[in-house]
């Protein structure tokens, strides 16, 4: 569903997702990701000593900002983005992404996003873009 | 020359970011590469990120919209820093999988990325040809709590043939 009001404040409607196997594949297939913490359980446990395998940081970024561009008016244009990880989401842990209108001027506005487990207190991956409003 | 001396260590030798080693492995060239986007990138890239718009799907929809071919997903650009840089043989590749090329020449515990900045020029069109450039742009260090980090900033550009760019990207890699 696409909003037609942004303005500062507007938050976007969640979308939660959980990572399987299958989309660490798929994305480390798509875009020839050969770090082995995205597909190796064994390396990734015991010797990055992480509990599991890692969601991609990039990916959580397509996650979080594939949201915000679904919520946007249609014609819309993506300037820029920035994004920065924060903590490590796991393969199988719940997850929801969102975010907030930060500022509208003309029509150019700033919107900040996140993403972070369901049972978490912070986003793993949060971010912000700015948008050509159509 | 390929760095060799960043196999991962558990001791706080600390980075060493402004060393002549560093600076040499910063201003080494990676030539450009020029390559076509094609719709199975496309459609791969899309079928990843559970991106179900038919503009990346359906020629026929992408074309009654105006659209040339099938047009990627906004953060597509992703997909080339990898599959462009990481393909290079096997046995060049770091026991953690990614190019050793790739990692400074500092010795790491752990390989973080940091902030990402991007520009968005314009969508990447299936047919479209790409140069795909990068430079590191920025090294500096910090005082963590836990000893020394080096900060890389790689900027990725992704261009026409004639220059135009489809995408810009500042890339920054901690090394702890």
């Amino acid at each position: 569903m696409r909003s037609t009001s942004l303005t500062p404040g507007t938050e976007l409607a969640t979308r939660s997702h959980t990572f399987t196997t299958v989309d660490l594949f798929l994305f480390s297939a798509a875009g020839w990701h050969p770090h082995r913490v995205h597909y190796d359980q064994d390396y990734s446990r015991d010797v990055e000593k992480h509990a599991d395998l890692l969601v991609h940081g990039p990916l959580q970024a397509v996650h979080m900002f594939e949201n915000l561009t679904a919520q946007l008016p249609a014609d819309s244009t993506l300037l820029s983005v920035e994004y920065r990880h924060q903590a490590t989401l796991l393969v199988g842990v719940d997850s929801v992404c969102g975010g907030s209108v930060r500022s509208v001027d003309g029509d150019t506005a700033i919107i900040d996003v996140w993403i972070r487990a369901v049972d978490g207190e912070k986003p793993t991956t949060l971010g912000a873009g700015v948008v050509r409003l159509a | 020359v390929e760095p060799t001396n960043h196999q991962r260590t558990t001791g706080r030798t600390g980075a060493r970011v402004l060393d002549e080693t560093m600076r040499a492995w910063a201003s080494t060239p990676v030539p450009a590469r020029t390559i076509t986007i094609d719709r199975k990138d496309i459609v791969r890239f899309a079928v990843a990120i559970r991106a179900d718009d038919p503009i990346h799907h359906d020629v026929e929809h992408a074309r009654a919209l105006g659209h040339r071919d099938l047009v990627a997903p906004e953060l597509f650009y992703i997909s080339l820093r990898t599959s462009v840089y990481n393909l290079v043989p096997q046995d060049q590749l770091h026991a953690e999988g990614t190019p050793a090329r790739d990692l400074p020449p500092v010795e790491f515990s752990q390989a973080m990325a940091g902030e990402t900045r991007a520009e968005l020029h314009r969508r990447f069109v299936a047919g479209d040809e790409v140069v795909c450039t990068r430079v590191v742009e920025d090294m500096y260090e910090k005082e963590g709590r836990s000893g020394k980090l080096a900060f890389v900033t790689f900027a990725y550009r992704y261009a026409d043939t004639d220059d135009q760019p489809y995408a810009v990207e500042h890339f920054t890699r901690i090394f702890r």
